[in-house]
Order: C-alpha cells, then sequence, then structure tokens
C-alpha cells in the first residue's frame, strides 16, 4: 500500500521545463546535472526542484505539452468512448497536475479548464474500474488483467479490494467448509 | 424570355446563413453554413463536394487569392489556405458574430455584430478600424481595388469609406431599420462594378446605384415584377448588367445601358430569401443561397439576353481600345495591379494615398473627359441619353473590366520603421520590445509592463502610458519610451534610468517640433533616437545629448551593444518588390566621439522578403533576420561578408528572433504557428535552435560533416576576433578545435574511402594541427595510400616550419575592443570567457590614428576606430 503522499513523491522524478528568472551555473545532483539556469531560457529540472523554484518565485513552470485543453478534451473523449482504459499521457497525470496547479496556476493556460477536464478523465476511470471490479466479482473469475493504469488509480482500490476479496474468500471458504461437512454428515 | 434559364437548389447546410464564393476561375464553389462545416462543390450537381468541419457554426465566407477567410464560431476572421484549407492564422476578432467578410486586392474587410468593421491587409500586419455604426453591420464590400469600402447596416446607413485612412466619404440612410442581423429585412447585399467606379446596393424593392467622386446616389433600378424587398444584388463581371435578388427568391437582372425593364431570371422553387449572390466568372451562372441554408445555381443566364436590342447581341464582347484605355488611366486599377503583383505591400498607411485626393481629382477629370467621349450616363450632370448608348453601348466605361496592361515594373514600398524584438503597433496588447534582458508589453495603449528576465537585475515595473509611447528599448541599465507628438505636444522621449546611483531616476526630452521617433536604442552607456528628420540623436542615459548626426536614409531600425551603435536605414529604391537596405557601423561611446564606419553595408535580404530583426549577437557581431527566417551574421574581416545562417524550426510557420548566440551556436525566439508575431497571453515560451549554415547537399554524410567542420571554422574566427579583443579564449576554443578537427578526419576517411586522394589532401589542407594531419597521413598509408601519405608528409612539413597560427587575424584589422564587456555581456556569463585587461590598448590605438592621418592639415583627425575600420571597410 503507497499512500497519495509517497505517489507524489515518485511523480516528483519526472522532468520539467521551467523558464528561470536568474542565473546560476549547472547543479551536479545525485539523478544527474542539471542547468546551467540562465534567465528566460527554457531549461529541464525534476519536478521537485521545479516545484520549490516556483515557491520561492525564482522561474515560471512551462507546463507539460499534454497538459493543453485540446489535447485532454480528445483524450477525455477517447476514454470516454473506449471500453478498456487507454493509456494516459503520463504516468503521473493526476500528481503533476496537482503539483503544478498548487503552486503554478498562472503559469497554465486554461487552468480551470484543465483541472476539471483531468478530473473528468478520472472520473471516467475511476468509474470504469468499479464497473470493471463489479463484473470481476459476478464473474467470479479467479482472475482479471487491466491494463494502463496509473498508481494512484490502482491505489484507490487497491486496500478495499484486496481486503473484501480476502472477506469473499473466507465467506466462500465457510459455506463450502459447512457445506462439506454437512454433506459429510449426511453420508 | 426565362425559358432558358434553369434554375438547380440543392441542400447544403442546415437552416441558416450561408456564406458562398467562387474559388479562382470559377471551377470551384465555396460554401460555409451553420453546421460548421465549410464545402467546396465543383458545380451545383456535385453530390460530393469535399467538407472540412471548421467549428460549431461559420457565419461567413470570402475568397482571396488562394486563401479563404472564414468568420468561425470564436468571432474570429480565419485565413485557410488552399488546397488543404490548412489553417492560416487569424485576421481579427469580434466580440460578437462576424456578419460578413470581403476581400479585395491585399486587404480583408469583415464586420462584426458588435457594430465594428474592421479592414486588415491579407499579412495580418495592417488593421484598420471603423467605428461610429448605430446598429450591428449588415455587409461589407471592398471596391475592386480595395480603395473604397461600402457599408451596410442595421441603423439604416449605406456608408463610403476611404479603405486605406478610414476616412467616411458618404453616407445615405436608406435602409429600414432593424436592431439586428437576425431581424433585419434584408441583409441588404451590395456589389462594385468591377470597375470599381460604380456600387449598387438593394434599397426596399429597387437596388441604387451610387458613383462620382463624392459616392452620390446616381440611378435607381426598380422592376413591376418585385413585390418584396431586394435582399442582394450583384454586377454581372462584365459590369454590364446588375442581378438581384428578392426576398421572395425571384431573380431578376437590369441591363445598365439603356432604361430597358428588368428581365426575370428565375424564381425560387421555394419562394424563400435569398440572402447572397454571386456571380460565376464566366458570367453565365449565378449561385445564390437562401434562408434554408439551400445553395441554387441559374445556369444559361446568357442565353436569355438575346432578346435584348441588335447592338448589344454580344453582351460580353471584349472591351474596344476606348475602354482598356480607360482602364489604364484608372489609377485605382494600378493600385490593384501594385498591389498585386506586391505582395509585401503595405496598404494600409500608404503614403502616396494620403494625398489621394489629389489624384482621385486627377482621375475624375479623365473620368469626366472619357465619359464624354462615349457619351455615356452617370455624369456629374448626365441622365442617361439613350441614342448614344445604343449607338456605342461597349465603350461604356461602366463595362470596362481592369485589364492588366503593361504599366512598367512595381515598386515595393520601403518597410516602415520597425522595433527589433517589437510586435505591430495596431495589436491590443503587443511586445514593445523581448530582448536579452527582459519584455516590455504594452496594454491597450494605456499601460506598459516591463519584466525583467533575470528578477536580479531589477523588480518589474508598471507604467501608466499616459504620453502615448509606441517605441521602447531595454537595457540591464536602462529603459527608454518615445512617443510621437499628439495634438499639442510635441514628441517626448521618456528614460527611467533605473541603473543611477542618484535618487532621480527618471528623464523626460522634447524633440523639436514636426521630429517625430522612429527608432530608439540602447547601450552601456548611451542611448541613441533616430527620428523623422533623419537625424540620428546620441545621449547618455542621464539625459545629455552627446551627438547629432545626419542618416544616410530613411531609418528601418537601431539596434546597441556596449559601444556599438548598428543603424538599418533605406538606401534607395530596390528592385520590383525588393527593400534596398544598408547598415552602419557607429562606435557611440561615452567619451569618444562617434565614429562612422567609412561606408554603409548593403544589408541582404531573401527575395521578396523584409528586414524583421536587427541585433547583436551575444558576442557582439551585427546580426540581422529577414522575413523569410533567413539570419545573417557580419563576418567579414577586411571587407563586408554576410555569413547567412539557418535555424530549422519544424512545426512552426515562423520565428520571432530576439537573440542570436555565437558560442552556442544557437538563436533564441518565439515560435509562431499561424501567424508572423507571437501572442502577449498566453505567454510565449522562448526556443533555443541550433544554427546551421546552409550548405548544399546537407542531409548526406558528407554535407553534415562539411557543415559541421565550416560552423566550427565560424566559430573559431568569432573566437579569435574575441581573443583579439581581449577576452580569455583558450578554454572555449578547446571543444570547436576538436569538433572542427574530427569532422574534417571523418571527411578525409570519407574521401579517401571513395577512392577522392585529391580530394581527401584539400581536407587535410584545412587541418590546423600537425599531429592531426600527421595522424591521417598515418591512416593513409596503412590504406596503402602511398602518394596521398606522401603527399600528406609534405604538408605536415610546411604546417610545421610556417609561423604559428596563419588563422590568427591581423591584429589592426581586427582589435576591436568593446569596453568593459566582460562583466556586461547579456546572459552569456557562463559560456562567456573572462577578460584579460589590456590598458595599453585605447593610447596604442590612438597613436596609430595619429600616426596615419598626423599628415594632413586642418583640426585633429578623429580616430576611427580600428574595429569599425576592420568590420565594413
Amino acid at each position: 500500500m503507497i499512500s497519495p503522499e509517497e505517489m507524489e513523491f515518485l511523480a516528483e522524478f519526472g522532468v520539467l521545463t521551467i523558464i528561470p528568472n536568474f542565473q546560476q551555473e549547472q547543479l551536479y545532483l545525485i539523478g544527474g546535472d542539471v542547468g546551467p539556469f540562465r534567465p528566460a531560457l527554457p531549461v529541464e529540472v525534476p519536478v521537485w526542484l521545479a516545484v520549490n523554484l516556483r515557491q520561492r518565485s525564482k522561474c515560471r513552470i512551462v507546463p507539460p505539452d499534454w497538459m493543453e485543453v485540446d489535447r485532454l478534451q480528445e483524450k477525455k473523449e477517447e476514454e470516454k468512448n473506449s471500453a478498456h482504459f487507454t493509456p494516459m499521457p503520463c504516468e503521473h497525470y493526476m500528481e503533476l497536475t496537482q503539483l503544478i496547479m498548487d503552486v503554478a496556476a498562472g503559469d497554465v493556460p486554461r487552468a480551470d479548464q484543465i483541472r476539471t477536464i483531468i478530473k473528468d478523465i478520472w472520473d471516467i476511470r475511476v468509474a470504469k474500474l468499479r464497473s470493471s471490479v463489479d463484473a470481476f466479482l459476478k464473474s467470479n473469475s479467479s482472475y482479471a488483467k487491466l491494463d494502463h493504469l496509473t498508481l494512484l488509480e490502482l491505489n484507490t482500490v487497491r486496500p478495499f479490494l484486496n481486503h473484501s476479496l480476502d472477506q469473499l474468500y473466507r465467506l466462500k471458504k465457510d459455506t463450502y467448509r459447512s457445506l462439506t461437512m454437512d454433506a459429510s454428515r449426511t453420508s | 424570355m426565362t425559358a432558358a434559364a434553369r434554375t438547380y437548389v440543392r441542400y447544403a447546410h442546415p437552416e441558416g446563413r450561408v456564406g458562398l464564393a467562387y474559388l479562382g476561375g470559377g471551377e470551384r464553389l465555396a460554401t460555409a453554413g451553420a453546421d460548421g462545416e465549410l464545402r467546396l462543390w465543383t458545380g451545383v450537381e456535385d453530390d460530393d463536394p469535399e467538407s472540412f468541419p471548421l467549428g460549431e457554426t461559420l457565419t461567413a465566407l470570402a475568397a482571396a487569392g488562394e486563401r479563404l477567410v472564414v468568420g468561425t464560431d470564436a468571432h474570429a476572421v480565419a485565413l485557410l489556405r488552399l488546397p488543404e484549407l490548412s489553417a492560416d492564422g487569424v485576421l481579427t476578432r469580434y466580440t460578437a458574430p462576424v456578419t460578413d467578410i470581403c476581400a479585395a486586392g491585399a486587404l480583408v474587410a469583415s464586420a462584426g455584430c458588435d457594430m465594428l468593421v474592421r479592414v486588415c491587409s491579407l499579412d495580418g500586419e495592417r488593421q484598420l478600424e471603423l467605428d461610429g455604426f448605430g446598429a450591428p453591420v449588415l455587409s461589407v464590400a471592398l471596391s475592386p481595388s480595395a480603395a473604397v469600402l461600402l457599408t451596410t447596416c442595421c441603423d439604416g446607413k449605406v456608408t463610403f469609406w476611404d479603405a486605406r485612412s478610414g476616412r467616411r466619404l458618404a453616407a445615405h440612410a436608406l435602409l429600414a431599420v432593424s436592431n439586428d442581423v437576425s431581424t433585419a429585412p434584408s441583409p441588404a447585399r451590395p456589389s462594385w462594378s468591377p470597375d470599381g467606379r460604380s456600387a449598387a446596393v438593394p434599397v426596399g424593392d429597387g437596388v441604387r446605384l451610387f458613383g462620382g467622386d463624392d459616392w452620390s446616389e446616381r440611378r435607381r433600378l426598380s422592376s413591376e415584377l418585385i413585390t418584396r424587398p431586394v435582399t442582394a444584388c450583384a454586377f454581372s463581371p462584365c459590369g454590364r448588367f446588375v442581378a438581384a435578388a428578392t426576398a421572395d427568391g425571384l431573380l431578376l437582372e437590369w441591363r445598365l445601358a439603356g432604361d430597358g425593364p428588368a428581365r426575370q431570371l428565375d424564381r425560387h422553387e421555394g419562394r424563400l430569401r435569398v440572402n447572397t449572390l454571386c456571380w460565376h466568372p464566366d458570367g453565365d451562372r449565378l449561385a445564390f443561397t437562401d434562408n434554408a441554408g439551400q445553395l441554387g445555381v441559374t445556369s444559361n443566364v446568357r442565353a436569355g439576353r438575346a432578346a435584348a436590342p441588335a447592338a448589344a447581341a454580344d453582351p460580353d464582347a471584349l472591351m474596344d481600345i476606348d475602354s482598356l484605355q480607360d482602364a489604364i488611366d484608372d489609377d485605382d486599377d494600378r493600385d490593384l495591379l501594385e498591389a498585386a503583383l506586391d505582395g509585401e505591400k503595405n496598404t494600409l498607411d500608404d503614403p502616396k494615398l494620403i494625398d489621394d485626393d489629389d489624384e482621385e481629382d486627377d482621375n475624375v477629370i479623365s473620368l469626366r473627359k472619357i465619359k464624354a467621349e462615349s457619351g455615356f450616363l452617370s455624369d456629374a450632370d448626365g441622365e442617361p441619353t439613350d441614342g448614344a448608348t445604343e449607338a456605342r453601348p461597349s465603350a461604356a466605361p461602366a463595362a470596362a473590366r481592369p485589364a492588366p496592361a503593361p504599366r512598367g515594373p512595381a515598386f515595393a514600398e520601403p518597410q516602415p520603421a520597425f522595433q527589433p524584438g517589437s510586435t505591430p503597433a495596431h495589436l491590443e496588447r503587443r511586445f514593445m520590445v523581448w530582448n536579452a534582458v527582459g519584455v516590455v508589453t504594452a496594454h491597450e495603449a494605456d499601460s506598459i509592463d516591463v519584466e525583467f528576465h533575470d528578477s536580479a537585475v531589477h523588480h518589474p515595473l508598471h507604467l501608466r502610458n499616459t504620453l502615448g509611447h509606441t517605441l521602447a528599448a531595454l537595457s540591464e541599465r536602462a529603459l527608454l519610451l518615445a512617443a510621437p507628438a499628439q495634438d499639442d505636444a510635441p514628441a517626448k522621449l521618456q528614460c527611467l534610468h533605473f541603473s543611477s546611483w542618484d535618487s532621480n531616476k527618471e528623464w523626460y526630452l522634447d524633440l523639436a517640433d514636426g521630429e517625430e521617433p522612429e527608432a530608439v536604442a540602447l547601450g552601456a552607456d548611451w542611448l541613441a533616437v533616430a527620428t523623422s528628420r533623419r537625424l540620428l540623436r546620441v545621449l547618455t542615459l542621464t539625459g545629455v545629448q552627446l551627438r547629432v548626426l545626419s542618416l544616410c536614409g530613411r531609418p528601418v531600425c537601431l539596434a546597441g551593444w556596449e559601444d556599438r551603435l548598428l543603424v538599418v536605414h533605406h538606401a534607395g529604391t530596390g528592385l520590383p518588390g525588393e527593400q534596398s537596405l544598408a547598415a552602419q557601423l557607429l562606435s557611440a561611446a561615452g567619451r569618444r566621439p562617434p565614429s562612422l564606419a567609412p561606408a554603409p553595408v548593403p544589408v541582404p535580404l531573401a527575395p521578396q522578403s523584409r528586414l524583421v530583426w536587427a541585433g547583436f549577437s551575444d558576442q557582439g557581431t551585427p546580426c540581422v533576420a529577414d522575413s523569410s527566417g533567413a539570419l545573417r551574421l557580419l563576418t567579414g574581416r577586411q571587407g563586408a561578408a554576410w555569413t547567412p545562417l539557418e535555424a530549422p524550426h519544424p512545426g512552426a510557420d515562423h520565428l520571432f528572433v530576439v537573440g542570436v548566440s555565437e558560442l552556442e551556436q544557437t538563436a533564441r525566439g518565439l515560435l509562431c504557428r499561424g501567424s508572423r508575431y507571437p501572442a502577449v497571453l498566453p505567454r510565449p515560451v522562448l526556443s533555443v535552435l541550433p544554427l546551421r549554415l546552409p550548405l548544399a547537399e546537407a542531409d548526406s554524410a558528407r554535407g553534415k560533416l562539411e557543415e559541421e567542420a565550416a560552423r566550427a571554422r565560424l566559430l573559431l574566427d568569432t573566437l579569435s576576433r574575441l581573443d583579439a579583443a581581449g577576452f580569455e579564449t583558450e578554454e572555449a576554443a578547446v571543444e570547436p578545435r576538436r569538433a572542427r578537427a574530427a569532422a574534417l578526419t571523418q571527411l578525409f576517411a570519407l574521401a579517401v574511402r571513395t577512392d577522392r586522394e585529391h580530394r581527401a589532401l584539400d581536407v587535410a589542407a584545412q587541418m590546423e594541427q600537425v599531429a592531426t594531419v600527421e595522424a591521417v597521413a598515418g591512416y593513409a598509408s596503412r590504406q596503402r595510400r602511398a602518394v596521398l601519405a606522401q603527399r600528406l608528409m609534405e604538408l605536415a612539413q610546411t604546417l610545421a616550419d610556417a609561423p604559428d597560427d596563419d588563422d590568427e587575424p591581423e591584429p589592426a584589422a581586427e582589435d576591436w575592443a568593446p569596453r568593459a564587456a566582460a562583466e556586461r555581456a547579456p546572459s552569456e556569463r557562463v559560456a562567456e570567457p573572462e577578460r584579460v585587461p589590456r590598458r595599453a590598448q585605447t593610447p596604442d590605438q590612438l597613436s596609430e590614428g595619429e600616426e596615419e592621418e598626423g599628415g594632413e592639415d586642418g583640426p585633429p583627425p578623429v580616430p576611427v576606430l580600428p574595429e569599425i575600420a576592420g568590420e565594413v571597410g
């Protein structure tokens, strides 16, 4: 079980482009070298650094290319029309949107719409996930396969699903045992 | 009479207004309707038109050469390029739906429900806004030469405007008043005669013709056939008939010559209101659209005219000599021709047209003469005289089609002055300057925002633009703004010298009466203003006037860097369609007098292009960019030589250059899709694009290596110049040297592998280091190329014997020393080599200068800066 904070932490290892407003030599980090930072020239940095710099008003964040109303709208339609999960433009789309919107909503054109569409996509996918869990349970199958689920989505159902499957298993086992016991008694 | 004409009506779009236009020679018909689809029909019977979904709804359509102009659901006037209908930018936007669009020459007129009319040039650079309408505008029509704009409005007015200046020429309150386009009894679609001398406007139950230099009503066309209001009218392509349509679907036409009654062409079977009317260029078919979104075409129109008077038996006969002559005399036609020849023509503030009135007067005189000769109607005092008209109908000036007559070369309008890194002044929000230091943005002419890329330079500034500043320059030390003269106040300069150490950081300067600032530039501790009086004023940042110089031509732009000033001005009339520009490099350093370069250098431009940016690279080399996207560096040593560079930007249409770095070999700019200029919002992101030399066969392995080697060579040249100027460049030169040696070695191997030994030797001869030559000689002998190896060894020997560094420039020729450059070199601190101070330099130069010119009499000679002489001499 991974907590949402931990997932956000994982998402922070991604790369974002920022436009710094300061001059700075190259930074030598464990994950790789970053920079040099020159005013107004875009540079790629880890998400955590981008968020940190933005909080200190040291840069502007360039939204990732998928964070754009038209593309997301398209994605939403695709997701809506498909029976299965479609691949997301980013493994941590929800977390990244959250991170960027929290600190740099002003840097993203039409941020409100993007927030809404991302939420819509999330709702569609989680609804799909719930209905597939439902179908899985009702069909009494022993396993199910779901592609293109992101970590956060997986973790919305994981604790409850695992627990309830355990319970179901226990109930079934008891029923079975009582049945077999009944059967042995009658025989 | 109507037996011959046939009408075919078909579904085209859902109910609503449909825009209609014939494309090119009439091979195709374009419609745009309420379903947001643009359809291209090969004919009205085409059951499978090409459909292009462009939005929720389309409200208007016009054809402009290779482009279509549509009014979209976003209330925008969008350009689409044929044949794929690829988006080609948005010309303008309204706050309410677009009601009508009309294109002629290089201009597009459009109207919005928000009671505005705008006239834009097709390239989007000029825009003129007409207001003063009391209600939404119904229709717009530009005369064929795009000189006059005719609008019909829901407030009942029919107005003629000068399409260039926006002056109202005439207004007539004739139409029924309504409060909206949808409730108007008629869309009142006017039409211009092909010669642009008269206009037809549907008014009530008839059509009125306007003409003359005062655009007064000249004639009323009416008919007893008409029972409902006339909604649209259209001059036939030959200009001798006017077709009209009514609210109950009646189609009819009048012959202009004579007083004959109207002829019914046909009647819409559904008796629906016809909204638009459009002639096929062959003059035999008439397309229309109705209220239900249907498209109709009445064909075989001409057949019915056979019953007309015998003198006009061939109604579309070619014009005779008189009417051709007539067309040649017509100034408007010449304008049209020029506009057609010269895509770059700047039609909106064409200085020639400011005194248009005089020309029109001349025109009227010649017109009158011709009319008197031909005895035709609609002269200032004339009612039509039937006899004469019947006798010579084909000589009627109204019928004269603008004929492309040979007129000599059409010269390009000299490009107006601009600030490098700025977007056009007509935009509501625009960049006044975007450079390496920061961004100055103007918002609707009342406020100016200044942001610095490096927040350490200064905090952002917000100024009220009370003086109406239009020009701005920004450096790390000051902001310079310039405003043109207002009604009573002279032109003003405002300087925010924010790096000043005293508490007074702002000063103003009035220019002389009648003098307008055209371009401004900032340098290390000076500023320069080029004015309309061809003066170049150089001041210190604190406002001390240092110098006034005369410019050799109309200024185009200025650029400053440290102590150097680049002046670009017009050098004369270019070849047809071309600009002719020259650049001068001045030293504008504070204490020394500004020394002029010996001669202006011609500025190279790609064919049919204009200068769009000029400035200095981060290393101080003059650099220009033209509208074709090519960049050029002034890299000459002894004479002026421009090195062309290209910065490929796939996926974007234009690169808005804001800077060039020679050390990194990159261009910095804003990528623009669908327009030439970047929008202020959303804030564009600077792109860094690698620069390439445009070598031939650049995609082949050999071409790539050759380009790499040549580019490394260019960088080494720059470094050697910087070295000569006192910078420490050893470290920065390591990488390009290695890159050049590697590229040359690979080229050598490639040449050897393809058995081109002589070429291999030529490649080796370009290598700078003996060790490299020896290495390739070893390679050659291993490849059993004994002759080549032998020659290479000889080459290595000569190289070893030769005095060191034959690449090194002559000190006198290359010794340009940017004053105190290292500390302030813009945004290059990481890569910028450290400067080694060479104090003895300036006195040396001075004494050299005195020695050279010491023999002359008169005042002590002005020491011409050797760098300038070296660069341009």
